[in-house]
């Protein structure tokens, strides 16, 4: 670790160094702050109101929210939709469904487009640019819903864990930029533990990886939420319920609840209602989640071990 | 970059590629000499990498492609997958010679191009806002509120749209508190792209400060104690170092959006839009939506499908060139 | 990290396609394959060779006849899964049909909620399973040409029950019009005794009675009439009108339902927007009577009657309004009108009466929209080559067009699930509760026992006296009321190719687009009606009579 020691620094700045190593703020600065609190504070505010009223909503009873008088604070609190959701063993299997998807997706995601980053980031690479190339013309043509439905099933992998950990396993998107962020890597760093005998694999896993906490947090937070909410496999690939993820389930639920089928009893759940219990629900876990991830956010390079 | 074994191997080659970080960074490879057995011998381990994801595109990205020749073959739903017999450029010219498939088309364009320019640089400013502030609480608070909107279902969000835009909805009763006339934004084609982006920029800014927040923890904080020290007030820290660490983030970032800024929002739109606002909020995937209700017509929708791929691709190969030349870095 | 960005996640748009599908008259002719001579009666009925496929099928098979499989069958079958009744595979319709008719079932499930996207995937990629449920003529049509659906109307000598009911009700003439260009029907509908006019619009009786109205308007211009006065009445009412349904374009419920008595077609049932004019096809969108409708409905939002949002506005939206005694009067069916009078009771308004309305004759008189036919069954062309070919279909005849089956699918069986008294009245076992009949009982008869499944009861029973057994007395009749008006003439119908097919959907959407755009702006008042030549000079500019065309030179035979 480096540290300053300002007595080692040149010393006809010290008067101008130690005003600002007292933190003290221009008053510009500090008036910028304010005002970027206040900001910032306006738009939590703007965000969150929606949420918070869908909450409200979640707990409300069907006429009160009919007729347009939840805001904030639940009217009618009741938990009937959220016991009727819960009370649904299918409601259970399909949330494990969905845990052991993103988990599993996640793990197969991450492993291929972190290797993979890594490899396409050196330019020395021979025919680096055609794996690029070749990667990137997939982000614009695909080959249609038929022809993919046609390919896994012939696969075999329908109705299986494969049909949705599988096909989107390798993200373009997620790959360019946890390529970015490998190349600007400091190769002073790889190339130390190069000389210090390790092999490419060493490099990847033992100094790259390790150091790289931040960007592989956020590619995992990206590659789970996109798993976590993604329905459309399942709902190509998947013939019994059993194999449903949970937002196929509250998908399925919400659309039942606005269908012109059945006629009205009482288990039959109420439009506005299902679906702000649906988010509710979907949305709960992930937020849950986040604090994890936030943790790897300060790590950063160090540079300072590589000195001289 | 990489080197086997250790400094004793008797390989001259092995000790050439040690070469200075700054050039090799910076330039393009410098080795495209290299045959393919001393490449594959050198960098075998990385070649190892390589072998799953590229047969994982192999598989399930470009076998499939093979069924967009149904743009070229007329498709019959329960057929072939291939198509029945060959018709060339029919489907082409089918949209090439409609004049709703123009207006659409321009639509897409234009709200791709008002998206991206709008809400490109958003979370970048959020994400810098962020960064200054001290409190970790606060700022973790921020960060998660914040996001909270990009998971809310698009059905949830248009019912907000429509209940804040209608007739007596909050926006008209501001206006109406401060003396104006109600607008009715929902049958007006000229509110529409403001709403559309405004819902746009509210749905995706706090997500979009993930990416940027994570940047910024890569840039060195010896960098900032530097310029203090050096007399930088925050600005121009912000300017010289928080800006250019974050710089190849946003240029791939860029790029992508770029590339993508066709595929406009389906259903978003499709939620929110009626015949009155037609003019400026039909895009080609409502449109194809409409057409297609009845009439299965994979084949038209591929070979537009097709049209918008190339265009995709050209401008992110443009906005890739473009890039190395005026910064210097580039996808590729 | 983004969802595959296909257009398919039509949810809210499912019901304003269904009912396209369902109220559209099956002029749309529509579809298929290649060349052939045009037959478009008849035809086809020549008996098929199936004495190889009777594995399981019974030989004295016959209208009255329980069919009982002569071995265990399996079929393979799309399954609807929704989740009021998710499937249990212990439910007493699954053990019944096992044990009474010696079948067992292959499921093939897909969520309620993107129900036509994966089933017109399967069919479309060749994989569908044998029977395919919740078929509509209309929306089937795309898959013919390729051969991978079952001309069914070959082998139709199979089913009594089938046949006897066509011939009953006087469906032949209808089902003639779903044949295809080689004269094969693919669709089995579902068979209605009546028609089940169902969308109208609902009013706040009580207000009516306060302004002295104790009749349904006669016609629109009584209508009209009425809301005035409601309104003179009812000052701090905003509107009386707030209308729904406006998702897919401007009131497509309420319009679809008074265009007939305009003489043209509108909002869902806008369909081709073909209107049989005694000697040929026109546009509806271009006819004087389309001009009357709007004219109506914008003297209304002139008048301050209609709300101006009904155009555009969320159903929330409107549903608000009318909880909270903003408006009086809303689009209604008859399931809506029990939310509404739900709501209105939460919302603490003791004195409110719901009711709904007759729809008003017009100029052109008192039409209904009344086809008869509802989602019913397609098979794969694969069911030709299996075995036990003819069982399944002897099987689907019982099942879906038996009186017996139909009562078994909706009631479920006598001494078990319902008791029938000595008039025939049909009740439910007292710890069973459907549609509300037995309120808090503690089981229901779809999710607990699987009857009242709308996979295998799609038509509610067919006939009439199933259909009224669980209707509320409103509702039944509201349907006979309805009925009583006089069916909306579809025309001979029409016969097109494919590649037709294809470019008349593309000229559809524009030409209905126009006319979206137009209806809206009429009735808002943003357009003046002396536009209407320059409107429908933009009808013609975007191809209305190359449209035309193609449907008038292509007629059925009658």
């Amino acid at each position: 670790m480096v540290t300053t020691d300002p007595t080692e620094s040149v010393p006809d700045l010290g008067a101008v160094r130690n005003s600002m190593r007292t933190i003290k703020d221009t008053t510009g600065y500090r008036v910028f702050r304010y005002v970027n609190t206040a900001f910032l504070l306006l738009i939590c505010v703007i965000t969150l109101y929606p949420f918070v009223n869908l909450v409200a909503k979640a707990f409300s009873s069907e006429g009160y929210i009919a007729a347009g008088e939840v805001n904030l604070f639940p009217r009618g609190f009741n938990t009937t939709t959220f016991s009727a959701v819960m009370s649904d063993d299918m409601f259970w299997l399909n949330y494990r469904n969905t845990v052991v998807y993103t988990v599993v997706a996640t793990l197969i995601a991450m492993a291929l487009t972190t290797t993979f980053a890594y490899a396409l980031s050196k330019k020395d690479l021979k025919g680096r640019s055609v794996f690029v190339g070749i990667t990137v013309f997939t982000m614009f043509f695909s080959g249609g819903l038929i022809p993919n439905y046609l390919l896994i099933s012939s696969l075999g992998m329908k109705n299986s864990i494969w049909a949705i950990v599988i096909p989107n396993a390798i993200s373009v998107f997620n790959l360019l930029i946890m390529k970015s962020f490998f190349e600007n890597f400091p190769a002073e760093l790889e190339e130390a533990a190069a000389i210090d005998g390790l092999s490419t694999y060493g490099v990847f896993g033992r100094i790259v990886l390790p150091l790289s906490k931040a960007v592989l947090a956020t590619m995992v937070l990206f590659y789970a939420v996109s798993f976590w909410n993604s329905w459309f496999q399942a709902f190509l690939y998947m013939d019994r319920s059993e194999l449903y993820p949970v937002t196929m389930y509250l998908r399925n639920l919400l659309a039942a609840a606005t269908s012109v089928e059945d006629m009205g009893s009482d288990s039959v759940q109420i439009a506005s209602n299902v679906q702000a219990v649906t988010m509710v629900l979907t949305v709960l876990p992930i937020v849950c989640f986040y604090p994890f991830i936030q943790r790897f956010f300060v790590s950063g390079v160090m540079l300072g071990s590589v000195k001289g | 970059m990489s080197t086997e074994g250790t400094l004793t191997e008797a390989n001259s080659s092995g000790l050439d590629t040690i070469a200075p970080p700054i050039k090799t960074r910076r330039g393009r490879s410098r080795h495209s000499r290299t045959t393919w057995r001393e490449a594959l011998k050198k960098d075998w381990r990385l070649y190892t990498f390589l072998a799953l994801p590229v047969l994982f595109l192999a598989i399930f990205r470009y076998v499939p492609m093979a069924g967009n020749i149904i743009a070229f073959r007329r498709f019959q739903p329960g057929g072939s997958l291939f198509g029945e017999y060959w018709v060339g450029f029919y489907y082409f010219e089918q949209f090439w010679n409609d004049p709703t498939f123009w207006r659409v088309f321009t639509n897409t364009l234009i709200l791709g191009a008002l998206s991206l320019v709008v809400v490109f640089p958003l979370p970048i400013i959020l994400a810098l806002l962020l960064n200054e502030v001290r409190t970790r609480t606060f700022k973790r608070a921020v960060q998660t509120i914040t996001y909270l909107p990009h998971f809310m279902s698009i059905v949830i969000v248009a019912g907000i749209v429509l209940q804040l835009t209608s007739l007596d909805g909050t926006i008209n009763q501001i206006i109406s508190a401060v003396g104006g006339e109600p607008v009715s934004f929902m049958q007006d084609p000229s509110w529409f792209r403001t709403i559309y982006v405004s819902s746009e920029v509210w749905q995706t800014v706090g997500w979009g400060t993930i990416l940027y927040l994570a940047a910024l923890t890569t840039i060195d904080d010896q960098l900032y104690e530097a310029a203090r020290i050096d007399g930088a007030n925050r600005w121009q820290q912000t300017w010289h170092i928080t800006l250019p660490g974050i710089r190849p983030t946003m240029i791939v970032l860029l790029i992508l959006n770029i590339g993508s800024f066709l595929a406009v929002g389906f259903e978003k739109i499709l939620l929110l839009y009626n015949p009155l606002l037609y003019p400026t909020a039909d895009v080609i995937s409502t449109y194809l939506f409409r057409v297609g209700i009845n009439s299965g017509s994979y084949s038209y929708s591929t070979a537009i499908g097709l049209f918008e791929a190339i265009i995709g691709l050209t401008l992110v190969m443009s906005a890739n060139a473009i890039s190395r030349r005026v910064v210097g870095s580039s996808l590729w | 990290m983004n969802e595959s960005p296909t257009p398919l996640s039509r949810r809210t748009m499912l019901r304003g396609a269904l009912f396209t599908a369902a109220a559209v008259p099956f002029g749309i002719g529509l579809a298929a394959c290649d060349t052939g001579e045009v037959d478009g009666s008849g035809g086809g009925d020549e008996s098929v060779d199936t004495s190889d496929k009777m594995v399981g099928a019974m030989e004295d098979y016959d209208v009255g006849t329980t069919f009982v499989a002569t071995e265990a069958l399996t079929f393979d079958m799309l399954y609807r899964d929704h989740p009021n009744y998710p499937y249990k595979a212990d439910w007493s319709f699954i053990t019944h049909v096992t044990e009474d008719n010696n079948v067992s079932f292959n499921f093939t499930s897909v969520p309620l909620s993107d129900f036509d996207e994966r089933r017109s995937l399967l069919i479309a990629a060749g994989d569908a399973p044998t029977i395919i449920t919740q078929a509509y003529a209309g929306t089937l049509d795309q898959f013919v040409p390729s051969g991978t659906l079952l001309p069914v109307s070959k082998y139709v000598e199979h089913m009594p029950n089938y046949l006897a009911k066509v011939e009953a009700w006087g469906l032949q003439a209808d089902l003639d019009l779903t044949r295809q260009i080689d004269g094969e029907y693919y669709v089995l509908p579902g068979l209605l005794e009546s028609a089940k006019p169902t969308y109208t619009v609902a009013i706040r009786d009580d207000l009516w009675k306060a302004a002295g109205f104790d009749a349904d308007p006669a016609t629109f211009d009584e209508f009209r009439d009425q809301l005035r006065a409601v309104k003179e009445a009812n000052p701090d009412l905003d509107y009386v009108l707030s209308d729904r349904w406006s998702t897919g374009g401007p009131m497509e419920a309420t319009l679809s339902a008074a265009a007939p008595n305009f003489g043209v077609r509108a909002g869902w049932g806008f369909g081709d927007g073909t209107v049989w004019t005694g000697s040929a096809y026109e546009f509806t969108g271009a006819m004087d009577g389309y001009r009357q409708m709007l004219e109506l409905f914008a003297s209304l939002v002139d008048e301050g009657l209609m709300d101006p949002e009904s155009i555009t506005q969320d159903d929330d939206a409107a549903i608000q309004k009318f909880t909270n005694s903003k408006s009086a009067c809303i689009g209604s069916n008859d399931q809506e009108i029990l939310t509404y009078r739900t709501n209105l009771a939460d919302a603490g308004n003791a004195d409110a009466v719901v009711r709904q309305i007759i729809v008003p004759a017009g100029p052109a008189g008192s039409f209904v929209d009344n086809t008869r036919f509802e989602s019913g069954i397609a098979l794969s062309s694969k069911a030709a080559e299996q075995d036990n070919f003819v069982a399944l279909l002897q099987f689907l005849d019982w099942l879906f067009y038996s009186d017996e089956g139909l009562e078994f699918a909706k009631w479920g069986v006598d001494g078990e699930t319902f008791t029938t008294g000595s008039d025939g009245a049909r009740e439910l076992m007292p710890d069973i509760d459907i549609n509300g009949l037995n309120p808090g009982a503690p089981k229901m008869l779809n999710t607990d026992f699987g009857y009242h499944n709308g996979v295998f009861m799609p038509a509610h029973g067919s006939t009439q006296d199933l259909l009224d057994s669980m209707l509320r007395d409103e509702v039944a009749e509201f349907r006979a009321k309805m009925n009583e008006k006089e069916p909306f003439d579809v025309g001979p119908g029409f016969l097109l190719n494919e590649l037709d097919l294809e470019q008349v959907a593309l000229q559809q959407t524009a030409l209905k687009d126009a006319v979206y755009q137009a209806t809206a702006a009429f009735i808002l008042g943003q357009r003046s009606f002396d536009d209407w030549d320059a409107y429908v000079g933009d009808l013609e500019a975007a191809g209305m009579s190359n449209y035309l065309e193609k449907f008038n030179s292509s007629l059925r035979d009658a």
